[in-house]
């Protein structure tokens, strides 16, 4: 969830003008509090602006050209009654401190600048106008200053520090200032709402691209290969992008979707038809066999023209199994076939395929065997098929194997459910650059020992297939003038 | 050997090469190329034995078997078909057809499996059958009148193949038979290339029965020779 936020487009958006809102809200409150200070200093030295010209006036504080402490601690004293934030100064007119009313201290500075003193007393406009704070080595603070006469000289000035109650952080502000703290709660509501509007706007915005993402997404799933797929409804005249772009994913789809129900009307056509093709070639195949073996029957051996008669009779045969097999591969092709999965006794099952050829190979002086020659070993497959795996594989191993070979069906756990079945031959061996064409239907070695077609090349093909429907993978490792493995792998029962 | 057989057939050309062959092995032939007439004669259940060609227009060769077993009429039926998948459908779903060739057929083995089809039925009808008592083998029961096995006390379903391939070895306890033997005595084939059929059904049959079928208790192989039932 907490992912998704983070890498959906809207998350990203969403979290982009989070981040952006709070910028603003912090911006606002720096703003405020600035702004505040600034509001706050002009009134208080607006108010104060005529407080040192009166307290000169009232009382002398130069006496013989020398600074009459007496009266300037009575002064002192009557002002503080006023209010403890205000700070009284003395300084000469270079600006230097020469006496003051607070604890000595806390002066840091000596004297303080006069340019601010100056334009304080042009009435240079706006207020606030800041002077030196002599407590401190780089404050400034509202004050208010009037110059000291003796007759017609200048002293000195009376310089005083407002201190009011300026606040120190915004928290203060917020809680000393009833309606500081209602214009901020007021922003920050604002700021929220206009947050959950954008949010809202944003989420509504970025729907059909969700739904267009949902779309493909199914589509993945799903594949083409529905009759009726489920899509959802865009307009094409629309002027969003996103709409148009939902409309022109749905015509692709569409037309993606024709195609490939046309590809797959056309490979079920083709496998239908030579189903039904090899199918009505069995009657005419029938009777073309069936009377030359009845004139077999009838015809002792040593007739004539005997001879003519069995080529045609192997001839047919030869027919008769290659349409046999255009026919399995047709029928495995399909995508209805049901394997009929039971316990195998795998070494007997090979052993009795190497027995139906055992003639076949002691006539070729080729040895077949079986490994280990043990029963118990029970492998997960339909018997019919496998036992046609095994006995294309043994075929096609005796083509290939010239007299004096060995032949081998060996079995060997790999994991722990797992057996190999291998159909080892010392053969003649592929050509590196043909094995991977072994599994076409049309294929046949260069170097095949038999020139003649016994082998339609359909035997391999057929093999493949059942051992993927098993679930496997059938594979092949060769070596040329040593010899062939063909090896797959079942699971045990 | 004179028994009457009914082939139905709609091609006439492997119509006449049946009943050709049939002929020659002295039976009483009556060649059928309309699936409706042939119906119609098997009906009225006077013949030994039926060839059926599945693919038949306007009736089929299901159809008719059906509607004969319907009519409890049990003439044995060889049914002809065009692919192995048709023949599952044949036997193994209990169609009520008793055997199948796959098209092309060889025409000595149509001979093979006619002639061991009226053997069986001439078994089926003997009189004078020896009483057979129930076979028991620890924890195996094997009743030939009911053909039912049990395996302590739970009922086992088997094909009537597998009963009678069970029945073969186990009347016999240690003897070894061949797959040929087998194929011979249980099948009734004579003809070669069909001992494969035998391992499938010795298969399932272990599957059936045995508790751990990678160590039967039962059937055992003989490794190179065949089978026994267990007589120790």
């Amino acid at each position: 969830m907490m992912h998704k936020l983070v890498t959906s487009f809207y998350g990203k958006l969403s979290l982009l003008l989070l981040a952006c809102f709070i910028v603003i809200g912090v911006v606002l409150t720096i703003l405020a509090k600035q702004l505040t200070q600034t509001y706050q200093s002009e009134v208080e030295q607006k108010l104060h602006l005529k407080l040192a010209e009166h307290i000169v006036h009232d009382n002398q504080l130069f006496r013989d050209d020398k600074i009459d402490y007496d009266a300037i601690k009575h002064a002192f004293h009557g002002m503080m009654i006023l209010g403890p934030s205000f700070e009284f100064y003395v300084v000469n007119p270079q600006g230097k401190i020469l006496t003051y009313s607070a604890d000595p201290d806390r002066i840091k500075r000596e004297s303080v600048s006069t340019i601010p003193i100056h334009d304080f007393m042009k009435g240079i406009q706006p207020l606030p106008i800041l002077g030196d704070d002599p407590r401190s080595n780089h404050k400034q603070k509202i004050f208010s200053v009037s110059p000291i006469y003796e007759g017609i000289n200048l002293k000195g000035y009376l310089y005083i520090i407002i201190g009011g109650e300026i606040y120190d952080d915004i928290a203060d502000l917020l809680q000393k200032s009833h309606i500081m703290s209602l214009g901020g709660w007021s922003v920050l509501l604002i700021l929220a709402m206009t947050l959950l509007v954008a949010l809202l706007l944003f989420a509504m915005l970025t729907r059909p691209l969700r739904k267009l993402t949902l779309d493909m997404e199914y589509l993945r799933k799903n594949g083409f290969d529905n009759e009726h797929l489920r899509m959802s409804e865009w307009r094409p005249d629309s002027a969003d992008e996103i709409e148009r772009l939902g409309s022109s994913f749905n015509e692709l789809v569409s037309a993606l979707n024709t195609q490939y129900q046309k590809v797959k009307n056309t490979d079920e056509l083709r496998r239908e038809l030579i189903s039904y093709v090899s199918h009505d070639l069995r009657t005419p195949l029938s009777s073309l066999q069936g009377y030359l073996e009845t004139w077999l029957l009838k015809n002792p051996e040593g007739e004539s023209n005997r001879e003519l008669i069995e080529v045609a009779m192997n001839n047919a045969q030869h027919m008769s199994k290659l349409i046999e097999q255009l026919f399995e591969l047709a029928y495995l092709d399909a995508d209805d076939v049901i394997l009929n999965i039971e316990p195998i006794s795998i070494a007997e099952l090979s052993h009795d395929v190497i027995r139906k050829r055992l003639i076949e190979a002691e006539s070729k002086s080729i040895t077949l065997d079986v490994n280990p020659k043990d029963s118990g070993i029970l492998l997960m497959a339909d018997y019919q098929k496998l036992e046609r795996v095994l006995s294309n594989l043994l075929d096609n191993a005796l083509r290939h194997t010239r007299s004096g070979g060995h032949i081998e069906i060996r079995f060997s756990k790999e994991t722990d459910k797992n057996w190999m079945i291998q159909i080892i031959d010392s053969g003649i061996g592929i050509p590196e650059h043909e094995i991977k064409d072994v599994f076409l239907g049309h294929f046949k070695a260069s170097n095949s020992i038999k020139g003649k077609g016994e082998n339609s090349g359909l035997g391999l093909a057929i093999c493949k297939r059942i051992v993927e429907l098993h679930k496997g993978q059938l594979k092949v490792e060769s070596t040329l003038g040593k010899g062939t493995v063909f090896k797959f792998e079942l699971t045990e029962a | 050997m004179d028994k009457n057989i009914l082939v139905i057939e709609d091609d006439q050309d492997i119509n006449n090469l049946i009943t050709m062959n049939l002929r020659d092995l002295r039976h009483i032939v009556d060649p059928c190329e309309h699936g409706g007439q042939g119906l119609q004669r098997a009906m009225k259940g006077l013949y030994d034995a039926i060839v059926l060609d599945i693919t038949l227009p306007e009736i089929d060769g299901l159809e008719i078997c059906r509607q004969l077993r319907a009519s409890n009429i049990n003439t044995p039926i060889l049914m002809l078909t065009a692919r192995d998948s048709e023949a599952d459908r044949v036997v193994g779903l209990e169609m009520g057809a008793d055997d199948y060739l796959t098209k092309p057929f060889s025409v000595r083995e149509l001979q093979a499996r006619v002639k061991a089809m009226l053997r069986r039925a001439d078994m089926m009808k003997a009189p004078d059958k020896p009483k057979i008592e129930t076979l028991e083998f620890d924890g195996l029961s094997i009743n030939p009148a009911k053909r039912s096995v049990s395996l302590n006390d739970n009922n086992i379903e088997l094909t009537s193949t597998e009963f009678d391939l069970l029945w073969h070895l186990a009347k016999q306890p240690g003897l070894v038979f061949s797959r040929s033997q087998l194929l011979d005595s249980v099948w009734g084939y004579q003809h070669s290339g069909y001992e494969h059929t035998v391992n499938s059904h010795i298969n399932r049959l272990r599957n059936k029965l045995e508790q751990d079928p990678s160590d039967p208790k039962y059937v055992l192989t003989i490794w190179g020779v065949g089978y026994k039932f267990n007589d120790a």
